[in-house]
């Protein structure tokens, strides 16, 4: 089909909802991005329905459709049809783009004005903007054009984004693909808490095959493979106040907790480890001392074996190793890595603990860095964390209180630290908190409870979008966001395709591989 | 079975004597235990010298205690470290290698697909299978680590031992938190132990999939924070009883080291004196080594007002063996509490010489004078050597260089 070629006319409406009458022959999509001249400038609309227009009454084409249907006119046709019958579409105005200044468009297409599709030539506006993030290329229904979607990461990351979408829609795969595209960046720290294993690429393609992850990515996992970090904390890393809204703990507990913790402080030992092995203290009741030893070997799998060392069993808590790893990990994103954290070994509560650990240490640091002035020479880090809820859900921060991620949720954009809250439930997070993110990456969703949610709190109106999310296939996705002009419709590449193509791109820069020296080394 | 593992003894490392002295004795009882105890063979783990070319008096001791625990019947193994270590591979470890003193194991050969292969060198008295890999200054052998062949190390049956200095980011204890390090999974899996150095600090661990990771500190602390950490360094004696290894670390005390801590803030320069002067009358330094550090901001006079050289006499004639201190973080007001909102780095040295700028006096320049100066003599001190250029002559462009700052040239030539 030539894009230029005119797909229908503007027949009637009000602002916001556009009727447009569709030329036989040519095929119109919700979603279709669609572009009418106006006097210098051009209007974007976007079709969000399409309804059967026909110039015969209703009880007639019944009656025609049934004679058809019964055998009794097996030749019966319209006369004129495409005349006769015909598609509408209704479409809304999204962009008034004049010499590439886009704006809100704030009045009416002219009447009876030529539709087209829109080309390449017509989105110019989406430059490139500097330290983007890619997502991918812009859709229009079903197909993409060749224009690429990149939003600004110095904004986007400290504004936070939510990915909300129902299992299999592309989450991880868009979170792969904007991971690889910014990679390279030193701009941005990036901390994938990373329940499934999935973005390492351990046993596929993955951000490990990145012709800069040598440089640029970390990767701690219990099983660490060659090169990559094993996933030890040590148990003096941890601190009462990481367990805050993630562990609940009563009263008693809590006081337990404290008296060890200061009592530890002054003798320089471990307050877990003397929980573990049942020090008993003034004030803490054995009782009390029994429970936090179970919660402890439940949440952190610490406990004493019969030799009477401590053990944990998940390997992933210690009370000798991995002292500096924490700080390490802070350190890395502080100096613009990606650090994928590999949890898919641990209970929801301990990954979150980590996490909790990790992104305190970012944001107390980031805080002093604001109160010195040496904020901005920082780069913005960003926290992805998948089934976001369990965090930021409005009934777990009712329940067990603000916890680090909520407080980043709030105020991290004051300090450069922000949010990718990937989630199904998005109805689950508090109003205040959604509100708060500032762009959302909307994959498909069937459900209308989830859809609303999503469209109450866009960026952009999305109130006539409800039926263009659901029916959002794999890797379709819309961006809303305060950094873009207008909702993008945007087709995710898929992340092997979007790996080869950049990897053949990069290809003619690559150096040849020399012979190495193995300087120091007594080589035959 | 029974070895010992030492690494960094940094031979010759301390510019004062006593303390070289007392290194160079620390080494000379380990092998002197070593002896003693009979072990199998000895292994050091890098920076058993300070530098690539040690002095010849702490070579000649190096050398004999080498010689005493060959004629012993006792092979040492050896890698380079960070410090003994050469880029142009000029090594004094080599020379000592030919002469039959100990092995180096980091040996190899390139395979095909251009990675390294590792060779073992057999231990003949005990059937240990022994290899390594050097250290080099912040961490660059990890390129190394990660062009290892690792299936023919793992291949290799029989008790293993692996050498290395190389911090790991797993073990690296808190203190050690910037330095240079490796993941645990670069280093070859499957051996019995793995012999460490660089970290100076005694640890030991074992690691699932790898067996025993040990690194015993150094022989004797390398630097005066590391006196007051340490104390004292010591190294391993490992005793492999079936298929159990047991490591006991050795302590070597040659002399006992008490620290003194004072805190001068708010204090004067006479405060401080009789401070010291108390601390030191009850305590016992007799043969001890003593480490006075002295910190905080003096309320009024200057640091070089405390009259430590005769503080420190008082303790020698006390019978200390040496006294050291450390004053770095020893101000006075003058000094502290400026303000500064920084721009730039520039501005910042700007702001700081024209705060200070009134305590010196030269002659008859003015203030903008001696800033100007002050910057200029600042930008010529800041040069740094040029890859080609040799010692002699790089001191004698950083002299011109300053002379010509001062604008000295003739009263030089004339006292030249």
């Amino acid at each position: 089909m030539n894009e230029m070629e005119i797909v229908g006319s503007i027949i009637a409406g009000k602002h916001g909802s556009i009727l447009i009458r569709q030329k036989s022959g040519v095929e119109v999509e919700l979603g279709d991005l669609l572009l009418v001249k106006q006097k210098n400038a051009s209007l974007l609309l976007q079709v969000y329905d399409v309804v059967f227009g026909s110039q015969i009454p209703e009880k007639h084409l019944e009656m025609i459709s049934g004679m058809k249907l019964e055998g009794y006119g097996a030749d019966l046709d319209f006369m004129d049809p495409a005349l006769r019958n015909y598609v509408l579409a209704q479409v809304k105005a999204v962009a008034r783009v004049e010499a590439n200044n886009v704006r809100i468009p704030k009045t009416l297409p002219p009447f009876m004005g030529n539709v087209r599709h829109v080309t390449k030539d017509d989105l110019t506006f989406l430059a490139k903007p500097p330290h983007p993030v890619y997502l991918g290329k812009v859709r229009s229904g079903s197909k993409a054009l060749d224009v690429d979607v990149n939003l600004s990461g110095l904004h986007v990351f400290k504004h936070h984004i939510v990915v909300p979408a129902t299992t299999g829609r592309g989450k991880s795969n868009l979170v792969k693909v904007i991971l690889w595209s910014i990679l390279d960046e030193d701009d941005f720290g990036v901390l994938v808490l990373d329940p499934h294993d999935e973005y390492y690429g351990r046993h596929g393609k993955g951000l490990k095959d990145h012709p800069e992850s040598g440089r640029g990515l970390l990767y701690y996992s219990s099983t660490p493979p060659s090169g990559a970090n094993t996933l030890v904390v040590n148990l003096r890393s941890i601190m009462p106040w990481h367990f805050q809204g993630i562990v609940y703990f009563s009263d008693a507990q809590g006081d337990a907790i404290r008296l060890h913790y200061n009592r530890a402080l002054e003798r320089n030992e471990s307050w877990i480890e003397n929980i573990v092995r049942g020090v008993e203290l003034e004030g803490v009741g054995l009782r009390t001392l029994q429970v936090l030893r179970r919660k402890f070997d439940t949440v952190l799998g610490v406990y004493l074996d019969d030799e009477g060392n401590l053990q944990c069993r998940n390997r992933i808590f210690s009370a000798s190793a991995g002292t500096t790893t924490t700080r390490d990990i802070a350190d890395s994103l502080e100096a613009g890595k990606t650090v994928i954290v590999d949890t898919s070994r641990l209970l929801d509560q301990a990954e979150l603990l980590i996490g909790s650990i990790v992104v305190g240490e970012v944001f107390h640091r980031y805080q002093r860095y604001k109160s010195t002035g040496m904020l901005d020479e920082k780069p913005v880090v960003s926290i992805v964390i998948e089934e976001a809820p369990r965090v930021l859900g409005a009934d777990v921060l009712a329940s067990s209180g603000e916890n680090i991620y909520s407080t980043v949720a709030r105020e991290g954009r004051k300090f450069k630290v922000g949010l990718v809250a990937i989630t199904q439930l998005t109805s689950l997070i508090p109003r205040p908190i959604l509100a708060n993110m500032n762009t959302k990456i909307i994959l498909g969703n069937e459900m209308a409870l989830e859809r609303k949610a999503i469209i109450d709190s866009a960026a952009q109106d999305l109130s006539d979008d409800s039926r263009t999310i659901a029916s959002l296939d794999i890797g379709e996705a819309i961006v809303s966001s305060n950094f873009t002009k207008f909702a993008v419709p945007v087709q995710i590449p898929l992340f092997e395709e979007y790996v080869k193509t950049y990897l053949e791109d990069a290809r003619g820069a690559t150096r040849q591989e020399v012979r190495r020296s193995f300087q120091g080394v007594d080589v035959e | 079975m029974k070895f010992a593992h030492m690494s960094d003894c940094h031979l010759g490392g301390w510019r004062d004597p006593t303390l070289q002295e007392i290194g160079l004795q620390c080494f000379e009882r380990a092998i002197d235990i070593c002896i003693k105890e009979e072990v199998g063979f000895i292994l050091i783990c890098g920076d058993l010298f300070d530098t690539s070319r040690p002095a010849i008096e702490v070579l000649e001791r190096a050398v004999t205690k080498f010689k005493e625990a060959k004629d012993a019947g006792i092979k040492s193994y050896v890698i380079e470290g960070s410090h003994d270590f050469s880029p142009t591979g000029k090594t004094m470890l080599r020379v000592l290698e030919k002469a039959g003193l100990f092995v180096r194991v980091a040996k190899g050969q390139h395979t095909e697909e251009g990675k390294l292969r590792l060779a073992f060198v057999t231990d003949e008295k005990t059937g240990a299978k022994i290899t390594g890999l050097i250290g080099r200054k912040g961490a660059l052998e990890r390129e190394i680590y990660q062009n290892l062949d690792n299936e023919s190390l793992q291949q290799e049956t029989g008790f293993k031992i692996f050498m290395l200095h190389t911090g790991l980011d797993e073990l690296k204890p808190d203190i050690f938190r910037q330095v240079e390090s490796m993941p645990i999974s670069l280093l070859p899996k499957g051996f019995d132990y793995y012999a460490g150095g660089h970290i100076h600090k005694q640890s030991e661990d074992n690691w699932e999939d790898y067996g025993k990771i040990v690194y015993p500190g150094p022989t004797f602390p390398a630097d005066f924070r590391e006196l007051e950490r340490l104390a004292s360094g010591g190294f391993y004696i490992v005793t492999k009883s079936g298929r159990k290894l047991e490591a006991e670390w050795k302590k070597l005390d040659i002399y006992s080291v008490l620290t003194l801590g004072i805190d001068a803030d708010g204090k004067t320069p006479k405060d401080v004196e009789g401070e010291i002067s108390r601390r030191f009358e009850t305590s016992d330094a007799k043969g001890k080594i003593v480490l006075l550090r002295v910190e905080g901001t003096l309320a009024s006079g200057r640091p070089s007002d405390i009259d430590f050289r005769g503080l420190i006499s008082l303790l020698t004639e006390k019978g200390a063996q040496l006294v050291k201190k450390r004053t770095s973080k020893l101000s006075t007001k003058e000094f502290e509490e400026i303000k500064v909102s920084p721009t730039s780095r520039g501005d910042l040295e700007d702001r700081l010489i024209r705060e200070h700028i009134g305590q010196c006096k030269l002659g008859p320049l003015t203030s903008d004078e001696l800033v100007g100066l002050t910057k200029s003599l600042l930008k010529a001190l800041a040069e740094g050597k040029t890859l080609d250029e040799t010692n002699k002559n790089y001191n004698e462009r950083m002299m011109n260089s300053i002379i010509s700052v001062l604008g000295i040239k003739d009263e030089w030539e004339k006292t030249a």
